[in-house]
């Protein structure tokens, strides 16, 4: 898949109406600041509904919305903003009747199925068959739990030709494969997908934005305008603003997962970075940072003794090494500057002879 | 369709940044793995040092069902290190992508395979059981693979490991590689994925349904960067989406993973 095809793919971000579901106290300002940075990012429209939109009361013009639609009194929300994209669950009641009053507007209309099974995929065609679809102008499937390989692409591909429609794929988390299947949706016959930050909100999470948007900049097209270096500000204004902590491991934002202390990891890292790191960690805002503890290895450590002030030669690298594993085993954990020094100075070639010369029967 | 399950906790887990376990730690964690029915713990590296062979023969001599693997380079002096500690098995990983063999090792590829027929040979004439790991396999040219491949079936190897080293897999690209090395050659294959993109769970189903029958995973995730494949959550979502590990009780993994990751932090380790 070339790089142009995959800049025609849109992403859309769905993290402001779950975020504000589970925090309606959000200011004004903060739900702002969370547009910019998704838009900034890398995510093509937003999708928003009535409760933001009297938060924030003006939208920044400019940036693509989604309008989305649970019930007859979110019509309102079309006179106060002029949307070009509006979005409405098979699920909703009345769905037929809004659908209808809806195609009056004239806009751009996003249905969403739910799909889990490859039959229900194949009677989506049938509702086009049947005419049931006039209007839309796009079909998202949300859900895809248990879909592994790419069958239902296949389909996807089939009712886009067939129906000339275009295909939004909002797949749920709740068996791991989320992101997954929005990589796969963009590789292959989806015209959007539609994640949110962390994959957080509804029952079992959806795709991480954060992550898709990765995968596109770092595998498929580098030249995309995804700009990544400005998720560990958004990391934090998402945390403050849905009061969930980032695991420290969480794929391309967790505050740790650019730490390494593997001697073999270590040397490579050394020689050449990209031996062992999947893109340079600048990319998405972070720093690689060297860890010393029980698996580092002895040139690892002699750097990380030279960057303390320890002059190579006058450390006993065995010794250090020892002490060092003792130390971390002991802790449980690796150790911090002023631990290491402290077992740099016992192991220090003076203190060493001393100790030999002192007590040659315990050395 | 069969999946046996790696824990490698003991060794690509161990490997993440600010863990470190003493010898009985990893023997307690072992018998947990054991308790609930993994088919193989890739206990350690033995050329580490004392401690981390002595935990090895430990648990090589509990008589546990999991059988016990032990990671070398490759590398004689590796390999040495790990037979000496009764491991069942000795996984011998080989870079196998240009920037793994040029920049780390500044060889060559005929270097790699001379080194390979000079390794598994050498294991072989003591009589042990060896797998080959293809180490950032998703980086390396595929017909190079193939040739690793190809010479370690040829030399009576049984299961090779794919590891995407770096996490940079996807679904369709692993399903059809593994597809094609299996129409190719009739060895076994395991794979070992990283959670560089969030993908783990799910390269490793794909490559399950390419036809890897051996999976690698590791207790919440833990391991080098984002982690490598949850154990956990491979096994909930395979049964979901294969109808496998019926008889595997959730709730039993659920305890082990607390147990253990008590054991390796006192329960501070926070997983994603």
């Amino acid at each position: 898949m070339d790089g142009n095809s995959i800049k025609d793919k849109k992403i859309i971000d769905r993290t402001l109406p779950e975020v504000f579901f589970s925090n309606m106290k959000l200011s004004r300002l903060d739900i702002l600041n969370l547009i910019w940075m998704l838009n900034t990012l890398g995510a093509d429209y937003l999708e928003i509904n009535l409760d933001i939109l009297k938060k924030v009361e003006k939208l920044p013009p400019n940036l693509n919305f989604i309008y989305r639609i649970y019930s007859w009194t979110d019509l309102e929300g079309l006179a106060l903003h002029s949307f070009n994209n509006i979005l409405l669950s098979s699920d909703v009641p009345q769905f037929r009747s809004i659908l209808d009053s809806l195609t009056l507007y004239q806009k751009d209309i996003t249905i969403e199925f739910r799909v889990e099974t490859i039959k229900q995929l194949d009677n989506l065609g049938r509702l086009f068959e049947a005419g049931f679809m006039k209007g839309v102008r796009t079909v998202r499937i949300i859900g895809l739990n248990r879909f592994v390989t790419n069958e239902w692409l296949d389909i996807c591909g089939r009712i886009k030709t067939r129906y000339g429609v275009s295909i939004d794929i909002c797949p749920e988390n709740r068996f791991y494969n989320a992101t997954a299947a929005a990589v796969d949706g963009i590789m292959e016959a989806a015209d959007f997908v539609t994640a949110s930050f962390t994959g957080y909100g509804g029952v079992s999470g959806y795709a991480a934005i954060e992550q898709v948007l990765t995968f596109i900049k770092v595998i498929l097209n580098p030249s995309h305008r995804i700009q990544l270096k400005a998720l560990p500000e958004m990391s934090r204004s998402f945390s403050k603003a849905a009061g969930v902590k980032i695991p420290e491991n969480m794929p391309v934002i967790g505050e740790n997962i650019f730490k390494y202390e593997s001697g073999i990891h270590a040397d490579g890292i050394n020689k050449n970075p990209m031996t062992y790191e999947p893109y340079d960690p600048q990319i998405v805002g972070q720093e690689r940072k060297l860890s010393i503890g029980k698996h580092s290895g002895r040139k690892s450590a002699l750097k990380k003794l030279q960057e303390l002030g320890f002059e190579a030669e006058n450390v006993q690298i065995s010794m250090f090494l020892k002490l060092l594993r003792e130390k971390s085993i002991l802790l449980n954990r690796n150790l911090e500057d002023n631990e290491i020094m402290d077992l740099a100075k016992l192991a220090e070639v003076s203190n060493v002879y001393n100790a030999v010369i002192m007590n040659p029967a315990k050395s | 369709m069969n999946i046996f399950i790696v824990d490698t906790t003991l060794r690509d887990g161990e490997q993440k940044a600010g863990i470190a376990l003493g010898i009985n730690q990893k023997v307690d964690i072992a018998r947990i793995l054991d308790s609930v029915g993994v088919y193989q713990i890739e206990a350690g590296i033995p050329v580490m040092g004392d401690d981390e062979k002595q935990s090895i023969k430990k648990m090589a001599a509990l008589g546990m069902k999991s059988r016990i693997s032990a990671w070398n380079r490759l590398n004689l002096g590796d390999i040495k290190e790990s037979i000496e500690c009764g491991a069942d098995i000795v996984h011998i990983s080989v870079p196998s992508s240009d920037i793994q063999i040029r920049s780390k090792l500044n060889k060559d590829r005929d270097w790699i395979l001379d080194n390979l027929k000079r390794c598994i040979a050498y294991a072989q004439n003591r009589n042990q059981e060896i797998t080959i790991g293809l180490e950032d396999a998703s980086r390396a040219d595929f017909k190079f693979l193939m040739n690793i491949i190809t010479i370690a079936f040829k030399e009576g190897v049984k299961r090779v490991r794919y590891a995407d080293t770096v996490g940079i897999l996807s679904r369709r690209r692993i399903y059809d590689e593994i597809r094609n090395i299996r129409e190719d050659i009739e060895i076994d294959i395991e794979i070992h994925t990283h959670n560089d993109m969030g993908m783990a769970v799910s390269n490793s189903l794909a490559a399950a349904e390419g036809g890897a029958e051996f999976v690698d995973c590791t207790i919440g995730g833990i391991g080098e960067r984002a982690g490598n494949c949850n154990l956990l959550q491979f096994v909930k979502a395979a049964k979901a989406c294969f109808g496998v590990f019926e008889d595997v009780d959730e709730l039993s993994l659920v305890e082990a993973q607390k147990d253990i990751l008590r054991i390796i932090k006192g329960g501070r380790v926070r997983i994603y």
